[in-house]
């Protein structure tokens, strides 16, 4: 554990959680009768609390890595509000023992934590969280419908929705010129993405997706995207049900990642690894399926024209047959959220208020590099995020398409963490490369995935009980 | 017949209380000396003993963690882990081989090295020790991002000198047996360092004149090897094929940083299976999967002792 004053790179971060917590970047659910995904008249930006605001007083202790967007939030409201304290300590791997230790000690946990969809949902069927309904009842109309649902377990809030993550696919144009590759239409499809990323492989030695060899991280996008984009689902949303081999989704997910491996074009790196950052600066990596927050990462390691800086566009995902309206994916993209034992909920409640319910909030995350849920800052401040990256700010029209395209019923349940089909776990390395090696039959190897998901399944939630 | 039982159990029950009482008087006569001693069965009662009975309760329950109360399961989550596991059949093998991989070929390395070291004529034995130790105090953790990035397939400077001379790239963290072989060789390099000065210690305990009078009677190094000094280092070797078998078993923090127990969970370990159940907020099966692992360390241990000591008084027998 370590004070605020000690840092911590992102990569450094992301290194270690790569490592320990794949988990992490697990998610949750959305039901099938919440509203649409952006309505076309959000309602009038709400204002910070005000009033008798001025004489909030309290601490509050949030852990989190370094480099924190809600880190900034905190340094904001304490502008905003003097007699508030705000301490982040930096906690990385060793969060959820720490947590867990404290729930049992019955004291200790922080104020604010920063959790996955799917440790929303396994917390908040325990318990332990902080019933923040009150609040966020309040915004529900303002607020990411599909996003709103993570935060949802049995009908109540459990946090305030965090950051919204629609993959869309970045492309650096001048890599595909050099290939002589033209820069994509709006509506490639999966085919002829995949052509041309062997083309720019061939001729500029460069790669329009991540495919190591090891299937995790950004890797699991290909199979990931697809398995969204054709209804996959997988649990049905109460977490009971595993959904996984139910229809075609799962299978034609891995066929369509398979071409992806057969083909050759992926980059071949462990994700967040030098390496890996070596190709994205060296040219070696000249496209990637990607959720918004990694701009943030993106950003702090390409910091020249020369190393890729300016040069990106984004555009929505190729075209699976049948998956037209669904181009995304959701992957990563936390909840803030509080516990029980928080000796001053009220405080807590007013600062996730302020940091995803206000455009003042919504702003300072979103300059950190996050894409903040509430609507009315979506539909008019998103264009106008400072941003080093793109070439130009047609990656917000991107991002505001992509978040016309987001499901409203893909349920990021506890099953959903166990399958590991967020980056990696053991069912997912047990069944995923044996399956794109053509070592286990694409079928067989679903069923069977599945199959394990339901034991793995049903011992969870019966040690929830 | 009652009464006669009562007769009869009043006379040693009347004797124990005596003894109990004898036993706290001499206790009390030396409460100083206990309250210096106490520290340690403090400490030992609070962190060894109270955790164990505690994770052998939990064992045996259900918890969902936080303040709410355990549901007694009885055996369930060791018969659940034992019939349905889906990945603790693949973790066992794992660790079983990775054990009879790594154990007599680390101890042997070790060996060879300390003997070297011990030779007479060596100059700058005390450098030589300090770069074997060096590994031991480096942290593991930053061996294990080093040791990835070094055997990396693409950019790794491993395969790079290898291409150097014409080897095609090794797959060494993403193809099973490599993975192994990078996952024995970073526990090597991290743990022979104390293996040897172990070793070199025990081996300069050992008297020269056994070595001298060996010469005289015509023995070669070999034979001086195998008939003096492997027998003399028997308690060492005892010492240490149980501490490293049990430290194999438990093997998690370098594997979880080289392979993450990839690739397709060919280095995924018992210990890193139990960690992923705990994880997953199934406390009961994962301390019921701690309580295996330290039955199949009795076991294996109780086997080497067995073996060991048969091999041992057979050798002694045809010395004899």
């Amino acid at each position: 554990m370590f004070e605020r004053t000690q840092s911590m790179s992102r990569r450094r971060f992301l290194k270690a959680a790569a490592f320990g917590v794949t988990g992490a970047l697990a998610a949750c659910a959305a039901p099938a009768a919440a509203p649409p995904a952006q309505p076309a008249q959000p309602a009038a930006p709400a204002e910070a609390p005000a009033a008798a605001d001025g004489e909030l007083k309290g601490e509050l202790i949030f852990w989190g890595h370094a480099d924190h967007p809600i880190y900034d939030a905190g340094q904001a409201f304490m502008k905003k509000y003097p007699g508030v304290t705000f301490t982040q300590v930096e906690i990385t791997d060793e969060r959820t023992t720490k947590v867990e230790a404290a729930l049992a000690a019955g004291e200790g946990a922080p104020d604010l934590n920063w959790l996955e969809a799917n440790e929303v949902q396994l917390y908040g069927r325990r318990g332990v969280l902080l019933d923040v309904t009150d609040v966020v009842k309040q915004y529900e109309k303002d607020l990411v419908p599909a996003k709103l649902a993570e935060a949802r377990v049995s009908g109540r809030y459990y946090g305030m929705p965090g950051d919204i993550t629609p993959n869309t696919l970045w492309v650096r144009p001048d890599i595909l010129e050099k290939a002589g590759v033209p820069m994509f239409e709006k509506d490639i499809k999966y085919e002829d993405f995949l052509i041309a990323a062997k083309t720019v492989k061939e001729k500029a030695d460069s790669s329009l997706y991540v495919f190591g060899a090891d299937g995790g991280g950004q890797s699991s996008l290909m199979f990931q995207c697809p398995f969204y984009a054709l209804g996959g689902n997988i649990s049905d949303e109460s977490g009971e049900e595993i959904l996984f081999d139910q229809g075609d989704a799962a299978v034609r997910a891995v066929e369509y990642a398979k071409m992806a491996w057969d083909a050759g074009a992926g980059l071949d790196a462990g994700w967040f690894s030098p390496p890996y950052w070596a190709a994205i600066k060296e040219g070696k990596l000249g496209g990637t399926y990607s959720p918004p927050w990694m701009r943030g990462f993106f950003e702090t390691e390409v910091k020249t024209p020369e190393t890729g800086q300016g040069k990106w566009k984004s555009v929505v995902l190729p075209i699976y047959a049948g998956g037209e309206k669904h181009r995304t994916n959701v992957w990563g993209g936390a909840t803030l959220c509080s516990y029980t034992q928080t000796k001053v909920p009220d405080l807590v409640k007013r600062f996730m208020e302020f940091t995803f319910a206000t455009m003042e909030g919504a702003q300072v995350t979103a300059d950190w590099g996050i894409v903040p849920p509430y609507l009315p800052w979506l539909t008019t401040k998103l264009k106008d995020v400072k941003q080093t990256l793109f070439s130009d700010q047609t990656w917000t029209d991107t991002l505001n398409e992509a978040l016309t395209l987001m499901r409203e019923d893909y349920y990021r349940t506890p099953a959903y963490g166990l399958s590991g089909i967020a980056g990696g776990g053991p069912l997912y390395d047990k069944y995923f490369i044996p399956m794109m090696k053509g070592e286990l039959d694409i079928e067989a190897g679903v069923k069977q995935w599945a199959d394990d998901l339901r034991t793995e399944n049903k011992k969870l939630l019966e040690s929830l009980k | 017949m009652a009464q006669a039982i009562g007769t009869t159990s009043a006379v040693p029950q009347a004797t124990r209380s005596t003894k109990w009482r004898a036993l706290l008087r001499e206790m009390w006569k030396h409460r100083v000396d206990y309250l210096f001693i106490s520290p340690f069965f403090i400490v030992f009662l609070v962190f060894g003993v109270y955790p164990t009975v505690w994770g052998l309760r939990l064992s045996l329950s259900r918890w969902p963690g936080g303040q709410k109360p355990m549901e007694w399961v009885g055996l369930n989550n060791y018969i659940g882990l034992l019939t349905s596991d889906p990945l603790l059949g693949k973790a066992f093998v794992n660790t079983m081989m990775l054990l009879g991989w790594i154990l007599p070929t680390g101890l042997a390395f070790a060996l060879i090295v300390a003997v070297m070291l011990n030779a007479r004529r060596l100059r700058g034995r005390g450098i030589f020790r300090t770069i074997y130790f060096l590994p031991f105090v480096t942290s593991g953790v930053i061996v294990a991002i080093v040791f990835s990035q070094f055997l990396d397939k693409n950019y790794g400077w491993v395969n790079l000198l290898l291409g150097k001379v014409g080897i095609p790239p090794v797959p060494w963290l993403t193809e099973a047996i490599p993975a192994q072989i990078s996952v024995t060789l970073l526990l090597h390099w991290m743990g022979s360092g104390t293996n040897i000065l172990i070793f070199l210690g025990a081996l300069q305990a050992i008297d020269r004149e056994l070595y001298e009078a060996a010469e005289i009677d015509g023995a070669n190094a070999v034979q001086s090897f195998f008939r003096i000094t492997v027998p003399m280092l028997r308690p060492v070797l005892l010492f240490m094929i149980i501490t490293a078998t049990i430290g194999l078993i438990n093997l998690y923090a370098q594997v979880k940083l080289l392979t993450n127990g990839g690739p397709q969970n060919n280095t995924y370990t018992m210990f890193m299976r139990m960690m992923d159940l705990i994880a997953g907020n199934r406390f009961g099966e994962g301390a019921a999967l701690g309580f295996l692992m330290g039955a199949v360390i009795l076991v294996i241990t109780f086997v080497q002792l067995r073996l060991l000591r048969s091999w041992w008084t057979v050798e002694g027998n045809l010395k004899g």
